[in-house]
This record gives structure tokens, C-alpha cells and sequence, in this order.
């Protein structure tokens, strides 16, 4: 899937949770950054990314997302091992 | 303590780490958070927690890494966790503890914490990067009173000797931890009180504090 078409979509995703969208799509952006994006909402973000995309992700590989960029990355190689 | 050991935590623990995370979690109360807002029994609860401890992620509160036991005649009888916040890539440790419960518990106990969130909403509170987190100080009832659980506040400090700081949580309604805490030098920095009325139906307390020190190796 290209990153075009990906980027709006995670981004819909993650406000439909946060209940807003006061946040820009960088790929340096973390969790930190976002208002409301805490170990609570996280659980539903996540959850709600698997939805969206109908993928699965590995602990292993959630633990290890810094950021944006590699949320962004770790959606595309799950499409791209597909 | 001449008979009693001070050791890191292995698998062959998760059952007594259980017991003190499950204790530590409802502070004197009848009431864990863990099974109230995720509609789950304390047993189910038990189980989850096992599974979580065996995934074997380092860096939360979730981390057999992360605890200190002490050993008496063979068996665990105390235990504390204890990590360097954001030591596994940066990552807060409860983005790590909300993957964890996120991968273990059903997806209908998620749902239903989301439609409960503003419950604890008012007493959660973030983690200093850099600093050492202490958590789930316990000792087995007939073990108390013996100073375990300040030499494992100890021993966790000893193994961060370049950190300067430590933190640590309980619920104001807990004198012997607040009292315990403040004579190992931690004061009192923040009080967080939740607004919500619902929060004492799923939790041990509606208030919290934040007790900081610093260490001095």
C-alpha cells in the first residue's frame, strides 16, 4: 500500500480515539507529542489500527515503534509480506 | 536478614510475582483495578498477569527483569520492581505495559476499559525519563516488619548507580507505604485527585500521590 494513500488513513484512525486531530503526520512525531495519546488510549489505538488495516501486529514489533515513521513503516511491510 | 537473599526475579517466579502485583494493586482494599475496569475476575486477572510476566518484556512494571526478590528457605517471600524509566529504546514504560495488557487481555475487557477510561483518567500519572521506577513493594504477611522491602528499595537503587533520581506511586489512603517511602527519603511532590465519583467503585483510592528522592549512592 503506498504511504499516500496509509498516512490519511492512520491518521483518521488515531483521531476517531483521541476524539480530535490537533496533530501533524510527521514521522518524528511520538506519543508524547499527541494530546491524549497515553497508555490508555494507546491500547484502543492500536487495536483500532489491526481494524482499519486488518492486520495483526507482534508485541515485538509494537514495543519496538518509536514514532510515526515506524508505525507508518511496520503498517507498509505488513502489506508488503502479504 | 543472614537467611534471607536478595535476587533478581526468574520465570520460575511469576506465581509469587503475581501475588505481590495482585496485593501491591489493591493496596489494603477489595478492589483491583485490573479486574473492575476490564470486567474480568481477580482469578482471570491472576492468569493475565502470568501470561503478560512470561512475554518477558523488559522495562515495565511488567518485566520479571525488573523485579528484586527476596528468598527465605527456598521460596520468594518478597518483592519489588524496579526499572530505569525509558531504558528499552525510549519507550515510556506504560506504552510497553499497555501493549502488554493489549496483546493478553480479550478484546472485549479492552472495550470495555475505553468505555471506562475517565475513571482513572485523574490518576494516572506519567513517568520521569531517566529516573528510576519503583513499583509493587511487597512481602508476604508473615515476612513484614523485617525491613525487606527497604533493603529491595536498596538493592534496585544500587543497580542504577549513575541515576539520581527515583519515583514512586501509592494511594494517598496508604499510610504504611507513604510511611515507608518517607523514611527511605522519598517527600511527597504531587497529589493527584480524580474528580470522577465512579473511581472509588473500581479502585482502591480516588487520590494518588507522587513521591520523588534523590540517590545517593
Amino acid at each position: 500500500m503506498e504511504r499516500e494513500e496509509l498516512v490519511p488513513r492512520i491518521q483518521r484512525s488515531v483521531s476517531a480515539v483521541l476524539g480530535h486531530a490537533n496533530f501533524e503526520m510527521r514521522d518524528d512525531l511520538t506519543a508524547a507529542d499527541v494530546e491524549g495519546w497515553d497508555s490508555l488510549t494507546h491500547m484502543s489505538i492500536i487495536t483500532g489500527l489491526e481494524k482499519e488495516f486488518n492486520v495483526k501486529f507482534k508485541l515485538k514489533e509494537i514495543n519496538k515503534l518509536k514514532n510515526m515513521g515506524s508505525l507508518i513503516e511496520l503498517i507498509q511491510s505488513k502489506f508488503a509480506a502479504a | 536478614m543472614t537467611d534471607h537473599a536478595i535476587r533478581p526475579a526468574t520465570t520460575a517466579d511469576v506465581d509469587f510475582l503475581a501475588e505481590a502485583i495482585i496485593a501491591a494493586e489493591k493496596s489494603n482494599s477489595p478492589r483491583l483495578g485490573l479486574a473492575t475496569l476490564f470486567g474480568l475476575t481477580e482469578e482471570e486477572v491472576r492468569a493475565l498477569i502470568i501470561a503478560m510476566l512470561r512475554e518477558e518484556v523488559d522495562g515495565c512494571e511488567y518485566s520479571i527483569s525488573s523485579f528484586l526478590v527476596v528468598e527465605h528457605e527456598g521460596r520468594a517471600v518478597a518483592a519489588v520492581a524496579g526499572w530505569l524509566e525509558g531504558s528499552e529504546d525510549d519507550m515510556p514504560s506504560g506504552l510497553l505495559k499497555s501493549n502488554l495488557i493489549g496483546f493478553t487481555f480479550p478484546p472485549e475487557s479492552i472495550a470495555l476499559l475505553r468505555t471506562r477510561a475517565e475513571v482513572i483518567s485523574g490518576i494516572q500519572i506519567d513517568r520521569e525519563m531517566g529516573s528510576v521506577q519503583i513499583e509493587y513493594v511487597y512481602a508476604h504477611p508473615d515476612e513484614r516488619g523485617k525491613g525487606l522491602a527497604a533493603k529491595l528499595i536498596a538493592a534496585h537503587f544500587a543497580r542504577f548507580p549513575r541515576v539520581r533520581k527515583a519515583q514512586v506511586q501509592a494511594f494517598s489512603d496508604n499510610p504504611v507505604a507513604i510511611g515507608l517511602y518517607q523514611r527511605l527519603g522519598f517527600r511527597i511532590v504531587h497529589t493527584f485527585t480524580s474528580k470522577n465519583p465512579d473511581t472509588i467503585r473500581f479502585m482502591p483510592f480516588h487520590e494518588k500521590v507522587l513521591m520523588e528522592r534523590v540517590i545517593d549512592n
